[in-house]
């Protein structure tokens, strides 16, 4: 009888000292950007790790940032750099580059078969600002541009706005229509004939076409090379914070981002690996 | 046979635990696993109807979305116009594309179309849209709005090469009438997956999907790397609309081969149970999913949607934590099985190896011995022997074992007659169930000999049941043989003893008469020749013969006595008168130097003895004291008494069969040289003498009268420091009354029993005593101290009517027997008696509550008187 005592025990005991199947749950917020290849290489991990599960949120890198250092969530994505202030209040956070990415300015396919295939930095301005408002104007049909931009907090926009504009905060034509995210700006893009917008490197699929920069009578299309190269200028390191005290288990995940899978991943994401 | 049954009842009590237990842990893991499978459910359930909820809240967002763009105050003037039969200008497109692009795209949406009553596409993000007619989803959209349906959502479809759904609602001018169409592009962020992907995931291998009426899936595959191996999809491709969830029959995941999807395969469990019956179901036995695993599912179908919500969860996950439990059960359980039986062989080993130790042990035992032993059961047939039977009686162990004992070797007499079972002692203890030793019993060898036996046989129990016996024997054929042989040689040299000693009784008694016939043939021829010459001289010569004539005579009686066979002249005599008679003749017999002692008890019993032969016996003992003492200064005591002689002493004595009893004893003891062993085997033999003098006769005449009073003689020897000779002569009882020549003729009371203690150092003095006591009608018991006299008294308290203790004695005295008497019962009553004056004893006890005093040496009648008054003439 004693046996059958025993052996409730030990079932009890091992039903209450079962590996519990709760999962540790990672989230991430910030540029979208950075949120394309967060989604493939957060997959990728929790195929060797599933007992983890990730939350992935865009917001834009502003966004990011300030969310992770209120700590509401783990890991922050940035695709810009730390404004002075940001610096300032960043803390006990790493600021950590995972990918190299580029703005690539991008139009409806109709726009590029009408023969805009290329432009200048000064005509990509003057679009922007608005003194150009028809596609005949830049050797295209006539159709009148619709502009896209991106908020003013996006990582993409500042990069793009710093090189095009001058300034990360310059502002753009009025008619212009802002948009959120890199998804948002791809759909309006290939769901229009006669948009233009900038989108990450990554984004640029068949979908919509990137156009080439003309520099100084160069053309400087944005590929891997000319990115890694510095010859395509509009690029920008793409960053997560992760904050010193954060769990064993988001610290493993990011030396998964750096580590040769993760960077492989940044590829099929369509980024540049930090090197 | 109880240690067989034993066994066997644990054994099956221990098989009969397993089973039980077996039982249990079976029972506890079914309901384990039921546990398991209603969380599993209980969990599908929760997110299936999650998931629905979810969805119907998204396209309920997606409605007031479409609801705010048709509505909005911008946008709303701007439809109407379009949807004007006037064309739009350019101009008039843009501002439209522009305003919708911001609500539409900002949102998340992929594009907008607005849609004339005619069906066909008046504006959208693409120029070349215009004119287009919609796609077929989208018509039966349109069909459901006119049907009264506030907005009505398409399943996704394809529509330039992507996946599409479209929200459709209808615009209405004031009066409610529709007058056109509005749809919004659904973008990746508002279809289905979105919700299936998060909220319909648990666990790891858990999902949630849409499937159609045929089965497609409407959103996209949480296990797509599974389909990808299968060779169902290509990497990239989604999964919505192009996966038809179909029963695959095997595991693909185990074994991946591509199958073409021909639809030959049945639709999976859930699709097939939820598209037919549209009924909200589940299993939870486990089907096979559309990758051919095992799977539990949920499903319900839902009309808003029109389209199938169903939640899985792989079977080998949900039961993880069963399929963990069980094997560590079962592995505890193998473990618990492994040692019980390891144990149970262990112990059963131990108890074979005990056992056999034992055995071996017993049989060793059994073997070792030099006594045969042999085992019968209850019916007589033999179940053991040992090596010795089988040596003694020449048998092999198989001939003897199970055969009936007693047939096969004791079957006879030994003089040959039929010795029938029934008649054997053996074989009656044996049914009897007793004890039995026997020495004249013989059994029958296998070869026809017979071997005499000595054997032994005790029943065997087993608790209270008899269930044989064992008998133990020894062959005493030999030692019979010995004995018989002993005795012949006893016989015969008895016998030449005797003619030895005859032949010196003889030489003697010729020898003696020889000389005595020649001192008379010589005197009487001498008278012959002197009667005429000189008279006076044959006289003289006469009366020489006379003498040597009665020397002759003297030694006839002395032949006579020593044959025991003369005439007695029996009277009642006091022994111990006759030695004080004799004093004077025995002092002048001795030498000078040597002095007797008296010790002779006056109130001796007469008995009927010959007083002349007793006067003899005397005479010859002392005399045969004073040569032993030698000329030296010695001592002889002469003591005479009463004692009472048991069976053992009087084996020790000379006497022919005599009965223990009560005897007047006389004992002659001298200092003299004493004797050894061989001398005194000698004494009594006739003409044997280690005088010079003598005739040797004596001793054998003392023995020969003591023997024809039916007495005893015993000699004690201490070589060098002297002898004593002491015999005994009954005493009858029944002549008692004739023994007290002093008593007066009052007699003695009779009282009516009771027992008497009676306390003495003196032997005779006891003994007397009792004789009184007894005569007065109480029964005595003796001690010879006061301190045997306590313990007796402590003994036999109850009985004890009173105490008759001497004074004077050692180890106790009387007085102090007489207070520790009186401490143990203060009614006790004492009666002292003392060779001291009356009233100098009885001083110590004045006050003392003495109850009687006898001076020594008492009178019965004297005795009687003061028992009498103590018992306050009680008779």
């Amino acid at each position: 009888m004693r046996s059958i005592h025993f052996f409730w025990i030990l079932l009890s005991a091992m039903i209450f000292t079962m590996p519990q199947a709760r999962a540790e749950t990672i989230t991430v917020s910030g540029s979208t950007t950075v949120k394309k290849y967060m989604q493939l290489v957060a997959d990728a991990y929790m195929q060797t790790h599933p007992d983890v599960h990730f939350s992935i949120n865009g917001g834009g890198s502003t966004s990011g940032f300030g969310q992770l250092i209120d700590r509401r969530v783990d890991i922050g994505m940035m695709s810009r750099n730390l404004t002075v202030e940001e610096q300032q209040t960043l803390g006990d956070v790493q600021h950590v580059a995972v990918a190299v990415d580029a703005v690539v300015p991008v139009v409806s396919h109709e726009v590029q078969q009408s023969g805009v295939s290329q432009i200048t930095p000064s005509m990509l301005a003057d679009i922007y600002r608005g003194k150009i408002t028809n596609w005949k104007q830049v050797g295209g049909a006539d159709r009148q541009i619709l502009l896209v931009d991106k908020e003013m907090h996006r990582g993409t926009r500042h990069v793009f706005a710093q090189y095009v504009l001058g300034s990360p905060t310059a502002a753009v034509s009025p008619e212009a229509i802002t948009l959120e995210s890199n998804d948002d700006v791809v759909n309006i893009v290939s769901g229009s004939d006669q948009a233009i917008a900038y989108v990450s490197f990554s984004y640029v699929n068949a979908l919509v076409y990137g156009l080439d920069l003309q520099i100084e009578g160069k053309l400087v299309a944005a590929t891997v090379e000319n990115i890694r190269s510095g010859a395509y200028p509009i690029s920008r390191k793409l960053y997560v914070l992760l904050p010193n005290d954060a769990s064993a288990q988001v610290q493993a995940f990011v030396r998964f981002i750096l580590s040769v899978k993760g960077q492989r991943l940044v590829e099929r994401a369509g980024y540049l690996p930090i090197q | 046979m109880l240690m067989i049954k034993n066994r066997f009842f644990k054994f099956s009590f221990a098989i009969g635990v397993v089973i039980a237990l077996f039982f249990i842990v079976t029972l506890g893991m079914a309901q384990l696993k039921t546990h398991i499978n209603t969380h599993a459910l209980d969990n599908l359930t929760a997110i299936n109807k999650k998931v629905r909820d979810a969805l119907h809240r998204q396209i309920d967002s997606n409605v007031v979305t479409i609801t705010q763009i048709i509505e909005g105050r911008e946008t709303r003037t701007l439809l109407m116009d379009a949807l004007n039969p006037a064309e739009m200008t350019a101009k008039q497109r843009f501002d439209l594309r522009k305003v919708l692009a911001k609500n539409v795209f900002s949102q998340h949406y992929k594009g907008f179309f607005l849609i004339g009553k005619n069906r066909k596409i008046l504006v959208s993000m693409k120029q070349r849209d215009m004119g287009m007619q919609v796609p077929e989803l989208a018509q039966e959209a349109i069909e459901r709005l006119e049907q009264g349906e506030q907005s009505a959502l398409t399943h996704p479809f394809v529509y330039v090469g992507q996946i599409s759904m479209w929200i459709l609602k209808a615009i209405t001018d004031e009066h409610g009438k529709s007058m056109g169409y509005f749809a919004l592009e659904l973008g990746n962020a508002h279809r289905f997956s979105v919700t299936t992907l998060s909220a319909g995931i648990s666990y790891a291998s858990g999902e949630t999907y849409l499937v159609n009426d045929q089965g497609w899936m409407l959103s996209e595959s949480r296990l797509k790397a599974g389909l990808i191996s299968a060779g169902l999809l290509k990497t990239g491709d989604a999964t919505t609309l192009n996966i038809q969830v179909l029963d695959p029959g095997i595991n693909l995941l185990n074994q991946p081969i591509a199958i073409s999807r021909t639809g030959q395969q049945p639709f999976t469990y859930a699709v097939e149970q939820v598209t037919s019956t549209h009924q909200p179901g589940w299993n939870t036995d486990g089907y096979r999913d559309y990758r051919g695993a095992l799977v539990l599912g949920v499903w319900q179908w839902d009309k808003y949607l029109n389209a199938a919500i169903i939640s899985e969860i792989d079977q080998g996950e949900a039961m993880q934590l069963y399929v963990y439990v069980r094997n560590v059960l079962l592995i505890l359980l193998f473990f618990v099985l492994a040692g019980t039986l390891a144990a149970m062989m262990a112990y059963s080993r131990l108890r074979i190896r005990s056992e056999r130790e034992a055995n071996r042990h017993k049989n060793l035992l059994l073997e070792s011995t030099a006594e045969a032993i042999y085992g019968i059961d209850m019916d007589g047939y033999c179940t053991f022997v040992n090596r010795s039977f089988l040596n003694m009686l020449g048998y092999e162990e198989s001939e003897v074992v199970g055969k009936h004992i007693h047939q096969l070797i004791h079957y006879a007499y030994p003089d040959g007659d039929d010795y029938p079972v029934e008649a054997c002692s053996i074989y009656r203890a044996h049914r009897e169930r007793t004890r039995v030793h026997r020495t004249d019993e013989s059994f029958w060898r296998k070869d026809g000999t017979l071997i005499m036996v000595e054997c032994w046989s005790q029943p065997l129990f087993e608790g209270d049941d008899a269930i044989g016996s064992v008998v133990t024997f020894l062959d005493i054929t030999e030692q019979r043989k010995n004995e018989i042989e002993r005795e012949q040689m006893e016989k015969q040299l008895q016998h030449s003893q005797r003619l030895e000693s005859l032949g010196v009784l003889a030489g003697g008694i010729a020898h003696d008469f020889n000389n005595l016939l020649t001192a008379i043939l010589g005197n009487a021829s001498l008278v012959e020749s002197n009667i005429l010459k000189d008279p006076l001289k044959a006289k003289e010569r006469a009366a020489k013969i006379i003498l040597s004539a009665e020397k002759a005579g003297v030694l006839c009686k002395q032949m006579l006595a020593y044959s025991g066979k003369g005439q007695f002249i029996l009277k009642p005599i006091n022994l111990s008168s006759i030695v004080e008679e004799m004093t004077h003749l025995l002092e002048v017999s001795i030498d000078k130097a040597v002095i007797i002692k008296y010790h002779l008890t006056s109130q001796l019993p007469l008995i009927m003895v010959d007083e002349a032969q007793m006067q003899q016996v005397i005479m010859n003992l002392v005399t045969n004291a004073n040569e032993a003492i030698d000329g030296k200064s010695g001592v002889i005591s002469l003591t005479t008494g009463v004692m009472n002689a048991e069976a053992p002493y009087l084996a020790t004595c000379y006497a022919d069969h005599i009965q223990a009893g009560r005897f007047i004893y006389v004992e002659v003891c001298d200092t003299g040289c004493g004797m050894d062993k061989e001398t005194v085997q000698k004494i009594f033999d006739p003409f044997f003498t280690t005088k010079v003098t003598g005739r040797g006769l004596g001793m054998s005449a003392v023995l020969g009268i003591v023997r024809g009073h039916q007495g005893a003689l015993k000699v004690y020897l201490e070589p060098g420091r002297g002898t004593t000779f002491k015999f005994l002569l009954p005493v009858d009882e029944s002549e008692y009354g004739l023994n007290m020549p002093t008593e007066q003729e009052t007699g003695v009371e009779q009282f009516s029993g009771g027992t008497v203690l009676v306390v003495d150092d003196e032997e005779t003095v006891r003994e007397v005593a009792c004789m009184m006591l007894e005569e007065m009608g109480f029964d005595t018991i003796t001690a010879c101290n006061g301190e045997e006299g306590l313990s007796m008294y402590k003994k036999h308290q109850h009985s004890i009517l009173f105490v008759l203790t001497d004074l004077t004695m050692p180890r106790m005295s009387g007085k102090e027997l007489f207070t520790e008497l009186k401490n143990i019962n203060p009614e006790c009553r004492v009666i002292l008696s003392s060779g001291y004056n009356s009233t100098e004893a009885i001083q110590q006890f004045s006050g003392k509550g003495l109850a009687g005093f006898v001076q020594k040496p008492f009178t019965p009648q004297a005795l009687s008187e003061e028992v009498k008054k103590m018992l306050g003439e009680q008779p």
